[in-house]
Order: C-alpha cells, then sequence, then structure tokens
C-alpha cells in the first residue's frame, strides 16, 4: 500500500513539475499537457491546434501603446458544430485574457454569422499582445453556457530580438 | 477498522493543515501556470494563504479519517514497527487530504469566480488535481510524522535540560495510542464513502445551465398596420462580440438571425401607412441627398467655399428603429410577444402604454402626438427592457410644414435622427439565462455604446462594410455644403435668401449619461422634450435655463429628448485665406464626452459613440 501511495505521490508531483516546465520559451506554443487544448462547447468541440508568437514591425503600437513593444499572437482552432441546428457563431466570441483584462482579436474573419448543423470550421486569430507577457489563455464566450470557457495556450516568450 | 482514536487529534489537525497548505501552493502555482484565474484574484502569497486555510477543516478531518482507515486496514493489530506505522498514517491521511483538497475545486470556482483554463472535462481535473496534491501533500504529512515521532525524544531532552540531568535514550518512539476502543456510533468507512459521494454530487450541480426559453406567437394577417414582434437574440457589436439583447422586430424570428429591429416606416396624414421608406418626404429620387449630402444650389459669391442651398425640397434618410408620422395620421401597430415573459409597448411624452402578454398579438392603435420626438420603448422592469434592445423612436412631423422642427420653428435643410443607447452584456448574459435583473442589485455596466446601432469604425463609416458606411453617411453623418447662415433666425417667414442648419433630433434610450460633443461648430438647441424653447423668455427648469442656445456639449440624460441645428458654416476660427486654400471636405469629428463611452469592449478605443460631421468646401 505504501509503495502505491508513494508512486501516485511521484507521479504527481512529476506531473506538476511538468506542467510548470512545459511553458518554456518556445516560439511555437505546445499544450502543457495532453487535452489541455481542447474545451468542449456547448455546440461541439473547440480544438487549439497551433500557436504561434511573431515579432512584427507592423504592430507598433496604437492609441495607448506607442510606447509599448507589442507582439502578434496567432492562434490557430477547429470549431465543430455537432448539434442539428444553426448556431450564432462570431470569432469576436473568442478574447485572449492577460491577467485581469481581456483583448479582442484584429481583423476577425469571417464577419459574425452562424455554424450550419455538423459544420467544421478551422478559424484563424490574431491577437496584439504585449511583448512584456508571455503566459496567455483563450476565452471563449459560449452562448450556451452561463460563464465563458477558458482554455490555457501556455506561455511563449516573446519574439523579439531586439 | 476504523477507530478515530487510533489517530490524536493533534496529529490529524497537524497532518490537515500541512497537506492543506502545501498542496495548496503547488496548486495555485500550477493553474496559475495555466493561465486559470478568478475575479478580483489576490497576490499569490493572500490566495495561497486563504484558499489553505479555507481548505483545512475539511482536509483535516479526511486526513484523520484517512490515517484512521489506513491503520485499520493494514495494522489493526499493531504489528507493525513504529517508523512504518507512521509512515502509514502519513500515506493515508496525504491521499485522503489530497481527494479533499482536490475536490473542493467546484466550490472555490463558486466562491471566487474561478475559471480554470487546461480544458479538461470535470472528472479529469479532479482526477489530476488530486495526484498533483498529493505530490505535495505526501511529502508534508510525511515530515509531520516525523516531527511527531521525533518530538517525545524532544521534549524528554528539553525536560531533562531543565532538570540538569541526562534525557534517557528513547528508542523507536511510537505515536501515541488509543486505549479503548472506537465507540459503536464511530464514523465507518462506507459512511465515509457516502457522504463524500454526496459532496461531490452537490458540487456538480452547480454547473448547471439555465436554458432561454421563447415560445411561437401565433400566426395572425395584418395588412393596414405594422406588425412588430418581440424577438430575443445575439447581435455582434463592433468588436464581433455576440451579445444577447431584445428587441421590436419586423419578423418573427430569432438566433441565429434575430429580428430585432424594424426599417423605417412612415404613417401620413392621408391615411397611407405604414409604408416602407428609409426617407421623408416621400419625393422624387432627384430629391434624395446623395450619400445623405444635400447638393448644392451655386456658389454664393459673397465669400470663399460659400454655396446657396436649395430650401424646402430635400429628403432626409431616417435609421432603423424609427417610425415616421405626419400630424393628423393614426399610427396602427400589431405586436407580437413572442417570449415567455410579459412586456410592454410604452411611447414615453404620450399615454400610450400597453400590456404584451407573452404569446399573444396586441392591436395598438393611436393619433399622432404633436409634433417632436418620442422614444418608444418596453417600459416592463425599466430601465432594463429598454437597455436590452426594446427601444425605438417615433418622429412626428408636421404635416403642412415638413422642413421645420414643429411648423413655427427651426426649418432646416434635411434632418437627422440620433438614437443613442448602451449594450451591458453582463446584462444579457443575466436575461438570457432568465435570471432576474435588479439594477440596484447589479448596477449596468455597459461596454457598448451606439448611435443608431452603430459604434467606433461604423458609425464613422469607415468600416470595411461599404453598403453599411454609405447607409450610415446617409442617415448618420450630417454633411452639406458650406453656406452663409443665421442659425439663430432660422423662421421660415424670416430672410429666405439665408441658408439654414441641418436638424439633428436626439433620444437617449441608454442608462448612461451622455455629451455629444460637436468639433468645428457649436449647435443651436431649439428644444427639450419636445418643448420649443423661447428664443427671448428663459425660463428655469430643474435648475437647468431653458432658453435657444448655443452649445458645443448637449447633455443627454437617459429618456431624454432634444432638438439642436446644426449650421454648416464654416467654423469661426478658420481664416478666409484657408477657407480659400480647402480643396477637400472638412472633417470635424462629434463624440460623446463621457469618456467610457468612446470605448468598446472595456478599451478598445476608438470604437463606441463616435461619428463625424462634413462641410463642403
Amino acid at each position: 500500500m505504501l509503495a502505491v501511495v508513494l508512486l501516485l505521490a511521484a507521479a504527481g508531483a512529476a506531473m506538476g513539475a511538468r506542467t510548470l516546465t512545459a511553458h518554456g520559451p518556445e516560439i511555437d506554443g505546445r499544450p502543457p499537457f495532453r487535452g489541455a487544448w481542447d474545451a468542449r462547447a456547448s455546440f461541439g468541440p473547440v480544438r487549439v491546434e497551433r500557436v504561434r508568437r511573431l515579432g512584427d514591425s507592423a504592430f507598433a503600437g496604437g492609441h495607448h501603446t506607442a510606447d509599448e513593444r507589442v507582439d502578434e499572437l496567432r492562434v490557430s482552432l477547429r470549431i465543430v458544430n455537432r448539434l442539428g441546428r444553426r448556431v450564432p457563431y462570431s470569432p469576436g466570441q473568442f478574447r485572449l485574457r492577460l491577467g485581469s483584462t481581456t483583448i479582442t482579436p484584429v481583423r476577425p474573419n469571417p464577419p459574425p454569422d452562424a455554424l450550419a448543423a455538423g459544420h467544421t470550421l478551422r478559424q484563424e486569430l490574431a491577437f496584439v499582445v504585449p511583448a512584456r507577457r508571455s503566459t496567455y489563455t483563450l476565452v471563449f464566450d459560449d452562448l450556451g453556457r452561463p460563464r465563458p470557457l477558458t482554455v490555457a495556450l501556455g506561455s511563449l516568450a516573446s519574439a523579439r530580438k531586439d | 477498522m476504523l477507530r478515530l482514536r487510533t489517530v490524536p487529534p493533534a496529529i490529524a489537525a497537524a497532518l490537515g493543515a500541512s497537506i492543506a497548505y502545501a498542496g495548496s501552493l503547488w496548486l495555485v502555482l500550477l493553474h496559475r501556470a495555466e493561465g486559470g484565474h478568478e475575479h478580483g484574484e489576490p497576490a499569490l502569497l493572500i490566495h495561497w494563504v486563504r484558499d489553505g486555510t479555507l481548505a483545512a477543516p475539511g482536509v483535516a478531518a479526511a486526513a484523520w479519517l484517512g490515517a484512521a482507515l489506513a491503520v485499520g486496514l493494514v495494522d489493526r493489530h499493531e504489528r507493525l514497527p513504529g517508523r512504518w506505522r507512521s509512515a502509514l498514517l502519513a500515506a493515508g491521511a496525504g491521499v485522503a487530504g489530497s481527494i479533499v483538497l482536490a475536490a473542493g475545486s467546484p466550490v472555490h470556482a463558486l466562491l471566487f469566480d474561478a475559471q480554470e483554463a487546461n480544458g479538461l472535462p470535470a472528472s479529469v481535473h479532479l482526477g489530476r488535481d488530486a495526484l498533483i496534491a498529493l505530490g505535495a501533500g505526501l511529502p508534508a504529512a510525511g515530515v509531520v510524522m516525523a516531527l511527531a515521532r521525533a518530538w517525545p525524544a524532544l521534549r524528554a531532552r528539553i525536560a531533562a535540560t531543565r532538570a540538569g540531568a541526562a534525557a534517557p535514550p528513547v528508542a523507536d518512539a511510537v505515536v501515541p495510542q488509543p486505549a479503548v476502543e472506537a465507540p459503536s456510533g464511530a464514523v465507518t468507512r462506507r459512511a465515509f464513502v457516502r457522504y463524500g459521494a454526496g459532496g461531490l454530487a452537490t458540487a456538480g450541480v452547480a454547473g448547471a445551465t439555465l436554458a432561454r426559453s421563447s415560445r411561437p406567437a401565433r400566426a395572425l394577417v395584418a395588412t393596414d398596420r405594422l406588425e412588430l414582434f418581440v424577438n430575443d437574440g445575439h447581435v455582434a457589436m463592433v468588436d464581433g462580440t455576440l451579445v444577447y439583447m431584445r428587441g421590436f422586430g419586423e419578423a418573427a424570428a430569432g438566433d441565429p438571425q434575430p429580428s430585432l429591429t424594424i426599417g423605417p416606416q412612415l404613417f401620413l396624414s392621408d391615411g397611407r401607412g405604414p409604408v416602407a421608406s428609409r426617407f421623408y418626404p416621400l419625393v422624387g429620387e432627384d430629391a434624395l441627398p446623395e450619400e445623405g449630402t444635400p447638393a448644392d444650389a451655386g456658389i454664393d459669391p459673397s465669400g470663399p467655399a460659400l454655396h446657396v442651398i436649395r430650401r424646402r425640397h430635400w429628403a432626409s434618410f431616417f435609421p432603423r428603429r424609427t417610425i415616421v408620422a405626419e400630424t393628423g395620421s393614426t399610427i396602427r401597430l400589431q405586436i407580437t410577444n413572442r417570449l415567455a415573459g410579459p412586456h410592454r409597448f410604452t411611447v414615453e411624452g404620450t399615454d400610450v402604454d400597453v400590456a404584451l402578454p407573452p404569446g399573444e398579438a396586441v392591436m395598438v392603435d393611436f393619433a399622432a402626438p404633436g409634433p417632436g420626438t418620442y422614444l418608444y420603448h418596453d417600459s416592463t422592469d425599466a430601465p432594463v427592457n429598454r437597455v436590452l434592445g426594446l427601444h425605438g423612436a417615433l418622429v412626428v412631423v408636421p404635416a403642412d410644414a415638413p422642413w421645420t422642427l414643429d411648423g413655427v420653428d427651426g426649418e432646416f435643410e434635411r434632418q437627422w435622427l440620433w438614437l443613442l443607447a448602451d449594450i451591458d452584456p453582463d446584462w444579457g448574459r443575466l436575461a438570457r439565462m432568465g435570471v432576474p435583473i435588479d439594477p440596484a442589485k447589479t448596477p449596468s455596466v455597459p461596454r457598448y455604446f451606439t448611435i443608431n446601432d452603430r459604434a467606433g469604425v461604423f458609425s464613422v463609416a469607415a468600416s470595411p462594410d461599404e453598403a453599411e458606411n454609405r447607409r450610415t453617411k446617409e442617415d448618420t453623418k450630417p454633411s452639406g455644403h458650406a453656406r452663409t447662415v443665421d442659425i439663430r433666425d432660422v423662421r421660415p417667414d424670416v430672410d429666405p435668401s439665408l441658408g439654414t442648419g441641418q436638424l439633428i433630433r436626439m433620444l437617449n434610450a441608454g442608462i448612461a449619461v451622455h455629451q455629444p460633443h460637436f468639433h468645428g461648430n457649436h449647435v443651436w438647441t431649439i428644444a427639450v422634450g419636445n418643448t420649443r424653447l423661447s428664443r427671448s423668455e428663459p425660463t428655469v427648469v430643474d435648475g437647468h435655463l431653458r432658453l435657444q442656445h448655443w452649445e458645443d456639449v448637449v447633455e443627454m440624460s437617459p429618456l431624454d429628448v432634444k432638438a439642436v441645428m446644426l449650421p454648416l458654416k464654416p467654423p469661426p476660427d478658420a481664416l478666409p485665406e484657408v477657407r480659400a486654400a480647402q480643396a477637400c471636405d472638412w472633417v470635424y469629428p462629434m463624440h460623446c464626452h463621457a469618456e467610457m463611452s468612446q470605448t468598446a469592449g472595456g478599451g478598445l478605443y476608438p470604437g463606441g459613440m463616435v461619428s463625424d460631421w462634413i462641410l463642403k468646401p
């Protein structure tokens, strides 16, 4: 019995350590652990397939970020409507959480519309993120649930070389 | 098998505390690393101490039971050496305490509005957290038991030191054992399992989704009246966010393409109506202002960049949600409430206030009130349903003087309607779930602010949608050619050679106080609350001086209605040389001075209540 408990504790400690170390400074994101990038929305699965962080001079900052370096975070998603009816859908339902604030995607496309029954949508999202931040959470405002879904994207250090 | 007294309460408490605080620290660290968060999240140290302290009683109880169960199962006859028996106690306490710590996650989410960010199913999440907590809790429990084993020797050594004598060696100290059997009423393993499962089930219920309900309306035929439907559905905001709203729509339609507004409709004094038309009066195409801008009638040689304008000629475009009625007409409506709850149709400033029972169609006929601008809305649970979107505008024009405010004053080249509104996604979410909204307990915090249902790039006609941009220019962005105008005297019977301005009717259907602020020129305020102000005899109402006057910021409290004249003349600080050299449009911003209303979604600037007015050179 003691051996089993010790084994379980070791596994738990290893899992925790791996969760922390998995948030390494990778430019291409990897899920913190298996299954972490899957979310179950009220109409079907929302799966994060890829996360990339780009240092792009085109994102030089906006009205309040003129003095702040920014990167672009690109998130690739696969969304499936497994219901037998159309559901409202807009890429604007996704936001990126940075600490206590959330930000909206830029150039959201397609325009707000609906997901047809049984339809699979591949969604590309782009967020302008402060270069000083590295840990992100994707928030999906699931209209069929009382609270938004959240998906940890892990940590991606700045892609900037300067 | 389960004798609680095999584990002294002090040991159980120490085991519970150590597992609770060690496991909580580890879990808080990992959940932060994953991106989990909670509303108003405290600093790491406070977060850890708070979670550990709250979990400690439950974890201590579980640790006590777990430890007692472990020794009861494996070492009932106390044959194991003290060291192994201590390890057994630590293991039992560690496993049970870790499970309870992990199982507290749903309660933690409820208490602190915490959101996990790992996307795992609840059962897998619980198991993973239990394992992770065990990774920290077992070593902590081991340390406690090691200290407990060493404590008698340490205490004896201290006593001996105090007595001045050497302490006797203590070999293989053991945890104090109970001298009596557990009473018949002691907790059994079966009871422990049953109560534990019950606790988990109770926590799981909190995640149940409340379904939104609506019922189909009865099919009714109407030909000579305007059909309205009380609908609901989700509407895309300027940043793409979908927000639940309600509205008086023109079709029986809900998600994913709900009908929440009506196209402009006319009721005329000759009995015609409803007539679907975006413009009024019903003139020929040559009197429709191209992209909303009335063409000039020639150059005014009296100054640079001045024009002569055509009076009493141009039609005006109106935005969605507008009903235009001529004086002397009768407004005939059939309103069907397709929602599950009761609603009302109220025309502010009149005695029209009709109940709309759920699932029923109600005929509403009323004579057009006096010339002016009226807000129609649902006054149920005011301002909740109005803010959720059940509102629109009724514009009453003098049938025999359609280019004036009221047939006496305020002649305009063309007119505009600005319907201001605020949108609160949280109220929308509550309404969608069927949760009653008490504004006193859940104050509205709007995140979107609109003029004529548009905001940001849409209300300044700079969106990627060119067709929508054109509509915005036609019905929202004032524009015209620069002319000589004495806006303070635009009565029809005064010098007709003078130009006039453009009338802007403003209504605030929102919940915030708005202050449309005009750059370039001031506006001339003519009417407040459909009462034409005097030009010479001021009155005081609620501490405010009432007199026609210039202002560049027009205060609009909720439900306020005002009419102002925008003079399309070169701004007073524009030098003649500059005016002569100006070859392109003069574009002046109009934005609300309530700072939050310039944003969308809590910070997207300038995504809110902004627009322009344009002076053609």
